[in-house]
């Protein structure tokens, strides 16, 4: 025995040093971001019962947890293609399980809920559910990957496109700016500013975007001049991430919106409606940013009318020119919003067509159910997001 | 260190030789060769296939290898009465020991070597400009020293262990060890103090394998420091010794 006292000293030198070197290096692992791919354990509290196989499989697969991961991925490729949209949902929820720094899973399977399974509902109420699912699953995306820009845009996008939610849109974009990101996401935040419209903000992020990325072509400074834009600090970049949008976006601004913008902004509202009109109204009747612009103008006047006339003939006017252009356009979504938002304002709820949804998605289309299921008569009682 | 070289070698000639190390291997590379398939799939989602395909197939075969090879080589020797022989020279055991683990580790090399060069040509065509991402050769080597810890724990288990009962216990381990966070996770809550210390001193023993695994970063795309990744090999390093010193003490009161 005395002879293996050396050795067993040795054993027991080597295991403190396996010890501590192991802490050392679970240390540094949490503080660089090298832990392994799976859900940490210390939030298992927060999952739905049914999910906690999942991160028991995950856990006990180890090294293979990926591969796992990427079989049942194809399973969901496998699904899509065969029409099984409903199938594809809780496996594509497994893979993220499995491995939630897979980026692809948060955007497909967000996209595939706001997208493709709101388009499939049998009425706006279960649409309007579907897109809230699709961007609750980004939403817990990013808290898994909050250094990454790929989801806040997903995010951004889906409010942005999908419900034309222009101001929520511009607020994901900011956040995606944060990290390395596309050189058209300031642009992006520019056009969702148009949109509201916030002539201002669109025309910040113009130039922020003009200044970052420098024009394409020196002979473009010129058509900035003409219409009045500030070209200090300009440059021309010769590389590839030229900004070959924003030239156009700033003179189409100045020649359609800006003078109608500025008197807007001084309260002189008839004015701006005049100068708005004369600007846009001769080449592009159904102008969105002008038809927004439009019906802004009017809910702002109605805001300050002195007389309930007034104020009533207001309104009526914000409420035809949304209605006018969600007719016009069925997909946007903002006019239709307004137009329900409007209206419930007004207490004339009665008078919101029955076509008029958020979701975009017509009352005829599909086969409305007789008797909603309790999770439907939920969502049932508002469409907005 | 001549006689340990000399066992190495005879080692490495002899694993070599055997027909089903050539048969994972082949199967390895033609896994890794079809990973390219996925083509179908978006470009992010094919370059994560090409990657946990190329990766996992390198790590199942060299598990494959080393808990085979780790299990087999010195029962082998007992059972073919070789190790009389070479115990009768002026060979000492731990020499012994060290030579078959270091000829179990040179046959890992080479398979992990020719697996990774497929993987990396695989890597080289998909990526767009064609490059190599570093850290897809920093993965490799940690992979490597990550079979290199499961072929020491295989060869002590083997110097008092029959081969099936080894090739399980190393499997048993490389899933206890992958599974490291849990058992840190159940070791602090358990109520019971006995199961706390059980699993603790469990948690201790048994190596945390997902310190190798860097696939995160990769997925990230983050590059992987070298004080990261020289700190995982000290401790491959001293995790080895730890368990050939184990070897050597379990195979010492062996009598032949």
């Amino acid at each position: 025995m005395r002879t293996k006292l050396p050795l067993f000293l040795c054993l027991a030198l080597l295991l403190s040093g396996i010890y501590f070197l192991e802490q050392d290096i679970l240390h540094y692992r949490l503080e660089n971001n090298y832990r392994p791919p799976g859900l940490p354990l210390d939030r298992l509290a927060e999952l739905p019962v049914e999910d906690l196989s999942i991160v028991t499989i995950g856990a006990i697969m180890g090294g293979f947890r990926s591969l796992a991961a990427d079989i049942l991925w194809m399973k969901t490729d496998q699904y899509w293609h065969s029409g099984r949209w409903f199938r594809m949902l809780p496996i594509c929820k497994a893979v993220a399980l499995l491995e939630p720094n897979f980026i692809e899973v948060w955007t497909i399977t967000g996209w595939h809920l706001a997208y493709n399974m709101s388009v499939e509902a049998n009425s706006p109420e279960e649409a309007a559910k579907f897109i809230r699912d699709g961007i609750t699953f980004l939403r817990e995306g990013i808290k898994w990957n909050p250094n990454r820009y790929d989801l806040y845009f997903e995010l951004g996008w889906t409010f942005y496109d999908k419900l034309n939610n222009y101001e929520r849109a511009a607020e994901y974009f900011k956040k995606a700016l944060q990290f390395k990101h596309p050189a058209y996401m300031e642009r992006l935040i520019a056009h969702a500013y148009e949109r509201v419209p916030d002539i201002d903000q669109a025309l910040k992020w113009y130039s922020i975007s003009l200044r970052k990325y420098g024009l394409c072509d020196l002979r473009r400074l010129k058509e900035l001049e003409e219409v009045g834009y500030d070209t200090s600090g300009l440059w021309v970049n010769e590389g590839p991430l030229c900004d070959r949008v924003s030239v156009g976006a700033i003179t189409t601004i100045y020649q359609r919106y800006v003078r109608a913008w500025r008197l807007y902004k001084e309260g002189r509202y008839d004015e701006a409606l005049l100068q708005l009109k004369r600007d846009w109204q001769k080449d592009d009747p159904y102008d969105t940013i002008a038809m927004h612009f439009l019906a802004r103008i009017y809910e702002k006047k109605a805001a300050t009318a002195e007389t309930e006339e007034e104020r009533g003939a207001n309104f009526d006017l914000a409420v035809q020119t949304w209605l006018d252009m969600a007719e016009y356009n069925a997909s946007d979504k903002l006019a239709r919003r307004r137009v329900i938002d409007l209206l419930r304002l007004l207490g004339r709820e009665d008078e919101i067509p029955p076509t008029m949804n958020d979701v975009g998605l017509p009352e005829i289309h599909g086969r409305p159910r007789e008797t909603p299921t309790p999770r439907e008569s939920e969502s049932a009682s508002h469409t907005h997001i | 260190m001549t006689t340990i070289l000399a066992i190495a070698q005879s080692t490495f000639k002899e694993t070599m030789r055997r027909r089903i190390l050539w048969i994972l291997l082949v199967f390895g590379i033609i896994v890794i060769a079809t990973s390219q398939m996925f083509s179908y799939l978006s470009v992010g989602e094919e370059f994560k296939f090409i990657v946990d395909i190329g990766l996992g197939s390198i790590l199942f075969f060299g598990l494959l290898i080393a808990a085979v090879q780790g299990a087999f080589m010195i029962p082998a020797d007992i059972e073919g009465r070789i190790v009389f022989t070479i115990l009768s020279k002026p060979v000492r055991r731990i020499e012994f020991i060290l030579g078959k683990y270091l000829g179990i580790v040179a046959t890992l090399l080479v398979n992990v070597v020719l697996m990774g060069i497929a993987f990396l040509i695989v890597y080289y065509f998909k990526k767009v400009p064609h490059s190599i991402d570093p850290n897809a050769i920093k993965a490799i080597i940690l992979i490597f020293f990550e079979l290199c810890v499961l072929t020491a724990i295989a060869v002590a288990a083997s110097t008092v262990a029959t081969p099936a009962f080894t090739i399980i216990l190393t499997f048993f381990v490389y899933f206890v060890g992958c599974m490291g966070e849990t058992l840190a996770y159940i070791g602090e809550r358990a109520e019971l103090f006995l199961t706390r210390l059980g699993v603790s001193i469990l948690a201790t023993l048994v190596p945390r394998f997902e310190n190798f695994d860097v696939r995160q970063k990769m997925l990230l795309d983050e590059p992987v420091a070298w004080i990261y990744m020289g700190k995982v090999m000290g401790f491959g390093l001293l995790y080895i010794a730890f368990m050939m010193l184990v070897a050597y003490l379990l195979f010492n009161e062996r009598e032949f």
